[in-house]
């Protein structure tokens, strides 16, 4: 082989190796729409290219791929936590910022994330004067019951936002975080975990309201 | 111009050192034993040649369950005058493609295509050669590159690549079909890696190729 040709190949072989490439970083492309009113839960729609992580067999003729994407706003998880067909996720950004721009991060499950620094803007909202809960009967340990949580003040009625629930140090509750309340009302199952034989539920927004239930039985 | 013709002619064979006279003055001496040095100087030996051969050649590869796939190759085969042209290199690149699709469950279709391109040089040893089939022995060690794409019905397509090894035994049965062209068929075993990650399963096996080769000198 002439020397001339000795050298392309080491070129061309260089060249590949320079080429050499894994996966690409998710993007985002799209969110729309991209702001809301701090008291209201806003459903969104995020458009984004994601590169799933799959791993394919050709000895065995098989695929597996890893559908676990993480979607945060301001921190916040938001969406359940799986991948979307066509990369677009449907999701309801619940009412837990303060006003103003927040980032959007995307993450996948082997860490390749992408962030939208101020990709969501917070307004500021209309909330309630505060809340009452229903009065709490008796309940079991572990065992969901249903709580129904009334805005109260000026704008209960048109409340269409989310509150945190709470219970005192020691004990647990589940969803930490309420579905939205329609129209000023909140009607939710949670379950509870207790040391105690008797507890209480607190309800909170991110605007600082917040209220206590009765005391009830708790076996 | 025939009447100078015979005068020329005695002219020719009479004249000194001429090849007439040369032979006839051997005749009547006998060259002194250093005659034979003056003729090696006088028929130096022929400087080394390199004969050039490119060759194409289609077929299929098959590396164990979904690696399977059609193959091409393209050599460029250069064949020293030395030990009677019974080694040459040879500097092949080949391209390969193994398919296959996946229903996941809950998404679609995922479709995953594996393009192998192995640049290989290789030694080639005449084993066998007759008026019209020759049988060649090769074996050869070189760089594999690896291009792996996905596309679905429910993600972005995507390509990833990476640089390995590859080498390779085989041997070839060739046919004269014409004075510079020749049939070819290579049978060869292969081995060889590019890590991929995420991408499972061998990336050579058992390779068959039919083509054709062409002497340029």
């Amino acid at each position: 082989m002439s020397p001339l040709r000795s050298v392309l190949l080491v070129i061309a072989t260089v060249t590949l190796a320079a080429s050499c490439r894994d996966w690409p970083d998710p993007v985002i492309r799209s969110i729309t729409p991209s702001q809301m009113v701090a008291s209201e839960a806003t459903p969104i729609e995020l458009r984004a290219e994601v590169p799933l992580q799959t791993t394919v067999d050709y000895a065995e003729g098989s695929a597996s791929v890893d559908t676990a994407v993480s979607i945060r706003i301001g921190g916040v998880e938001v969406g359940h936590g799986q991948y979307a067909k066509g990369g677009v996720f449907q999701l309801v950004v619940p009412t837990v910022f303060q006003p103003g721009p927040q980032d959007v991060t995307l993450e996948l499950a082997d860490g390749r994330s992408t962030t939208l620094a101020g990709g969501f803007t917070v307004s500021e909202g209309q909330w309630p004067d505060g809340y009452t809960i229903d009065v709490i009967p008796p309940q079991r340990q572990l065992e969901p019951f249903t709580v129904t949580v009334r805005a109260a003040g000026e704008h209960a009625a048109s409340f269409h936002g989310n509150v945190r629930f709470e219970v005192p140090p020691g004990a647990t509750v589940g969803p930490q975080l309420s579905e939205p309340f329609v129209d000023g009302v909140l009607t939710q199952t949670i379950t509870i975990r207790s040391p105690r034989n008797e507890e209480l539920l607190i309800v909170s927004d991110v605007a600082g309201h917040r209220a206590s239930s009765n005391t009830f039985d708790l076996r | 111009m025939r009447r100078f013709a015979l005068p020329l002619l005695v002219l020719l064979v009479v004249a000194p050192g001429s090849a007439f006279a040369a032979k006839k003055k051997v005749r009547r001496e006998r060259p002194p034993p250093v005659a034979s040095t003056e003729r090696r100087v006088e028929n130096p030996p022929a400087p080394m040649e390199i004969r050039t051969r490119l060759s194409f050649g289609a077929g299929a590869f098959f590396a164990g369950g979904a690696n399977v796939g059609p193959s091409l190759g393209a050599t460029a085969t250069f064949t020293p005058s030395f030990a009677s042209g019974r080694f040459s290199l040879d500097l092949e690149l080949d391209w390969r493609m193994a398919r296959f699709s996946s229903d996941i469950a809950g998404l679609g279709t995922l479709t995953s295509t594996l393009h192998q391109f192995p640049i290989v040089p290789a030694l080639r040893v005449r084993v066998l050669e007759t008026k019209a089939v020759g049988l060649d022995a090769r074996v050869g060690v070189g760089a594999l590159f690896v291009l792996h794409a996905l596309s679905s019905d429910y993600a972005v397509a995507t390509t990833r690549s990476a640089l390995g090894w590859e080498a390779f035994a085989g041997a070839q049965l060739r046919q004269a079909i014409a004075e510079a062209l020749e049939l070819t068929f290579e049978v060869r075993v292969g081995l060889g890696e590019a890590a991929v990650p995420f991408v499972l399963g061998r990336a050579s096996g058992v390779q068959g190729l039919l083509g054709v080769r062409y002497a340029l000198q």
